[in-house]
């Protein structure tokens, strides 16, 4: 019965369209791209409206998706192009598992002093980062970059580890409030909603030694867009990157897109921390992240991320 | 009491529960922000309709659904009539579909949208398999419930299989494809928007949700989003029900039809409990002939409508009982 | 049915009691033997659809599809490989299957007590049902997932909120049922009843409740699939930290194919299990009723029984 209905349902792809990742109407090379409505694609909004894109004769339609897993099969059925703010580790893992041949266009965001923190209520015993040892700590997927960072940060200061909860982030006020965890690691913005509306402290910040500067999430390809586009792949390469430089030597201009595309209010733009923006793509980089997942067996092979990125 | 006070009854209770909504809002328990009150979110829902980016998240999703409906459709009921018709086959396949039948299809989402990427496509296929059990339970059940001296006196006259088919049984087990329809209908339209949700990529009414989910202060869009889903899902249920009285009004009876009692005592395996089993078969009937029960009429003749022999209305929940409990979703 | 004494008496040229017995002997050996042939059937067409399943996987060698004896190996080492003493479960399993069958269980157990209590409650009176229809209607078709803003406020994270969204939408096919099955109790045996004085709680025990039977049944079937995905819907819920529905999505994050189908076997055994199951319960609590399929015996039995009722 399944089988049939796939058949039937593929003939109707068959039939349907893919993306078309062809050349508009006036020239342009078409790019369709998936991202997320938060501080990490702030770069590819940029490159938008400050007309980076038409500069190198490229044709941008963005799609939002909550969770960049989410666009991971219309990445490899080729109905997007590009994922924005893909996270890594999703899509090492995916690679390694062979449900996707990862490209990395370009770095998108690496970890800042204070984009994400782990809060506690005011009045919680937890006073020092050992306090948190065994104790419930929120974070948005389990396994990933969030549990992955902190255990390497405990580890460092010889602190245990926690155990930890999946929570998606806007609910993760609504659980701290209710005491249903002991702690919540939240990314900005709502690392800054919830300290406005609860009463928290911070005890740990999210970016500090030994993952400082350490990339959490890129713009990510197919290695068939790669080869098949290749010149659109550079292009939008070297867009992002410029945007990226913009964003780095000009916070503002994120803070002035962010009200444009995320749920973020001007007010809060303005006191939010931004995570860092490297205006290159760095292997050595990338390859600190792949050793810390391979650490904690989150990824088997070894994979050198120099092979998996586009020139 | 008549269609006009039920429907002001009903109306009744669906005011006093929005209001038992907006006080438990308004009350303060929880915070505005995480619950706003009921007021708001109807608001919102109207304000929603003027929307039209919203409105085509809608109709992508009704498109979706109405596909997998049809699909569901194409295969369920040839499906259930060689099923129905051919006991060797029947036998052959149930293995195969009492397994495949409780797999929920929210579990195939993963692997689905792997394969045909998200969009309309993953969805179609998600709402066809769903749907396809209902209906194809309730073709071959109906197929069951035809009455046999039709078969018998068309046979008689000479006509092939087929013809019977065609002519009899297929007519007779309408009403069943029908309600089965109805009920594939409805969990149909909470899997459209559910698969949406779940893969969170798109355009749909499940594709808003998810993105006022992700909102710091998007509790009130998701309500909106919901009380959407909700109407619909009422609405389409009020049409098929209507549009199935009208096309099969010899099926409606009293409002409690005598035959959905008795026939609800019936096992799958035959229609033995008629024989007595809800116990005084004689004053039922004559309490049926009170209410102007028209099943009873359908004992006489041989093709003629009623077909289909002392079964009352294809119950609307219990269909499901003929067919050993579908997985709806 | 067949070989019963009204059909018996029925056909032409019977005579006497030792050809009764013959033919009685004759019909049973018959219909054992088509039984029996009916089994074998089932069991060969499903060894058949696994074969070819097997192959067509390994010729296709696609990650999406792996082969089902790769699948149910690996569903062996990650569940069933456990010591004997643990019922041959794992550590993980024991983590994994234990846990969601028991939100399951009890997210079904407390539907249907609710909804056979809130039903008999509504279907008592015309007025009562009525009113609550559309309201009724509205919440059934809410998509259990989008109803998650309101249970993470109201209830506590983890158990209590997968509990309550198992219950609130498990128990519409229960409630539903049984309101119908309660109003549709034969009026002349509530005018009886009436005449009898009997008290509310008699009336409810010995006249709603076995008229609105069988209804309540099918709604508990119902239910009970209902409750296998939603059992799987809620473990998506904020909070969850284990479950079948949690293996599931996790699986998926980590693009474990392999472990999303094992899941997938787990689940269609899990509900084939759980279904047969219920089925024999009710079989059992409604009687001892023929099994087997419609045949035409019980079709003309039908008939001689609805010729009788014409005549009476």
């Amino acid at each position: 019965m399944a089988a049939g209905a796939t058949v039937l349902a593929l003939v109707l792809v068959a039939c349907g369209g893919g993306a078309d990742s062809g050349p508009s109407g006036d020239g342009r090379q078409k790019v369709t791209v998936a991202a997320l409505p938060l501080t990490d694609a702030a770069a590819l909004y940029i490159a938008r409206d400050r007309g980076l894109f038409v500069k190198e004769g490229l044709d941008v339609t963005i799609q939002p998706v909550q969770q960049s897993i989410q666009a991971l099969p219309a990445l490899s059925k080729g109905q997007v192009d590009v994922i924005a703010s893909a996270n890594y580790v999703t899509f090492l893992q995916a690679d390694e598992k062979g449900t996707l041949d990862l490209r990395i266009l370009a770095e998108g965001v690496r970890t800042a002093p204070h984009m994400m923190d782990v809060l506690v209520p005011k009045d919680s015993p937890i006073k020092t980062p050992a306090d948190l040892k065994g104790k419930t700590v929120a974070v948005n997927i389990l396994n990933n970059i969030q549990s992955l960072t902190l255990d390497a940060i405990l580890d460092q200061q010889g602190a245990g580890h926690p155990v930890y909860r999946q929570i998606a982030f806007p609910q993760m006020g609504p659980a701290l409030e209710k005491g249903q965890v002991d702690a919540v690691h939240a990314v900005e913005p709502f690392d800054s909603a919830i300290q406005g509306e609860l009463k928290t402290r911070v005890l740990l910040d999210g970016g500090s030694a030994p993952v400082q500067t350490l990339p959490i999430s890129g713009y990510v390809t197919t290695s068939a867009f790669a080869e098949k586009h290749a010149k659109a792949a550079a292009a939008f390469k070297r867009a992002i990157e410029a945007a990226s430089k913009i964003a780095a030597q000009d916070p503002s201009a994120v803070r002035a897109e962010l009200p444009k595309y995320t749920k973020v209010t001007e007010d809060q733009a303005k006191t939010i921390n931004l995570p860092a923006y490297p205006a290159t793509t760095d292997a050595a980089q990338l390859r600190r992240l792949i050793e810390l997942m391979r650490k904690r067996g989150l990824l088997k092979k070894p994979i050198d991320p120099a092979t998996l990125l586009v020139k | 009491m008549n269609r006009r006070q039920e429907l002001a009854l009903g109306a009744l209770g669906a005011l006093l529960a929005l209001g038992a909504c907006e006080a438990v809002g308004r009350a303060g328990i929880v915070r505005r922000s995480y619950l706003p009150p009921a007021s708001e979110v109807l608001a919102r829902a109207v304000e929603l309709a003027g929307d039209r980016t919203f409105l085509d998240d809608v109709a992508v999703t009704l498109r979706a659904w109405a596909l997998g409906l049809g699909l569901a459709c194409a295969i369920a009921i040839p499906l259930g009539l060689l099923l129905g018709s051919v006991p060797v086959v029947d036998d052959a396949v149930r293995a195969v579909i009492e397994f495949l039948r409780p797999l929920p299809s929210v579990a195939l989402i993963p692997l689905v949208s792997l394969l045909l990427g998200t969009g309309t496509e993953t969805e179609v296929t998600l709402i066809t398999y769903a749907s396809i059990w209902p209906i194809l339970f309730n073709t071959v059940y109906g197929l069951g419930e035809t009455d046999p001296l039709a078969k018998d006196t068309l046979r008689t006259f000479g006509f092939g299989r087929l013809s019977i088919l065609l002519r009899v049984e297929l007519p007779a087990t309408a009403p069943f494809i029908v309600a089965g329809l109805r009920i594939s209908a409805a969990t149909a339209l909470v899997l459209a928007t559910a698969t949406e949700l779940l893969s969170g990529f798109g355009q749909g009414l499940g594709i808003f949700i998810a993105q006022a989910q992700l909102a710091t202060d998007g509790t009130r869009d998701v309500l909106a989003g919901v009380v959407w889903a909700g109407v619909l899902g009422l609405v389409i249920n009020g049409v098929l029900v209507w549009g199935e009285r009208r096309a099969f009004p010899w099926r409606e009876g009293a409002r409690g039809t005598r035959g959905a009692t008795r026939a609800a005592w019936r096992s799958p395996g035959g229609s033995g409990a008629r024989r007595g089993g809800s116990g005084g078969s004689g004053p039922t009937a004559s309490a049926a002939g009170r209410r102007g029960g028209p099943d009873r009429a359908g004992a006489h003749g041989p093709g003629a409508a009623p077909p289909g022999g002392v079964t009352g209305r294809p119950r609307e929940h219990g269909s499901g009982e003929a067919a050993d409990g579908e997985a709806p979703t | 049915m067949r070989g019963a004494p009204t059909h018996e008496s029925r056909r032409p040229g019977d005579h006497g009691a030792a050809a009764r017995t013959a033919h009685l002997v004759g019909e049973t050996a018959a219909r054992t033997a088509r039984l029996a042939r009916g089994a074998l059937l089932r069991r060969l067409v499903l060894v058949l659809a696994l074969t070819a399943w097997q192959l067509g996987a390994r010729a296709h060698g696609s990650v999406y599809f792996p082969p089902p004896a790769r699948i149910a190996r690996h569903a062996y080492d990650l569940w069933f490989s456990g010591p004997v003493g643990h019922a041959f479960l794992t550590p993980a399993a024991v983590d994994t299957i234990l846990p969601s069958l028991g939100r399951m269980a009890a997210g079904f157990v407390l539907a249907a007590v609710v909804g056979v209590g809130l039903g008999i409650l509504v279907g008592r009176s015309p007025r009562a049902y009525a009113l609550c229809d559309p309201v009724l209607q509205f919440a059934r078709a809410l998509p259990p997932p989008t109803l998650v803003p309101v249970f993470v406020v109201v209830f506590d994270f983890g158990t209590p909120m997968q509990l309550a969204s198992i219950v609130f939408s498990a128990i519409w096919p229960v409630l539903i049922n049984t309101a119908e099955g309660a109003r549709d109790t034969d009026p002349l045996r509530l005018d009886v009843a009436a005449v009898l004085r009997l008290t509310a709680v008699e009336r409810l025990w010995f006249l709603l409740l076995p008229s609105a039977l069988p209804r309540i049944f099918a709604g508990l079937r119902l239910s009970l699939s209902l409750c296998l995905i939603l059992m799987v819907f809620s473990e998506l819920l904020p909070g969850t930290a284990n479950g079948i529905g949690f293996a599931l999505t996790d699986a998926q994050s980590r693009s474990d194919l392999l472990t999303v189908w094992a899941v997938l076997v787990l689940l269609g055994a899990l509900g084939y299990l759980l279904n047969t199951g219920l089925l024999a319960i009710v079989k059992r609590l409604t009687g001892k009723r023929s099994h087997e399929r419609r045949s035409k015996g019980s079709h003309k039995s039908s008939r001689t029984e609805s010729r009788k009722g014409r005549s009476t």
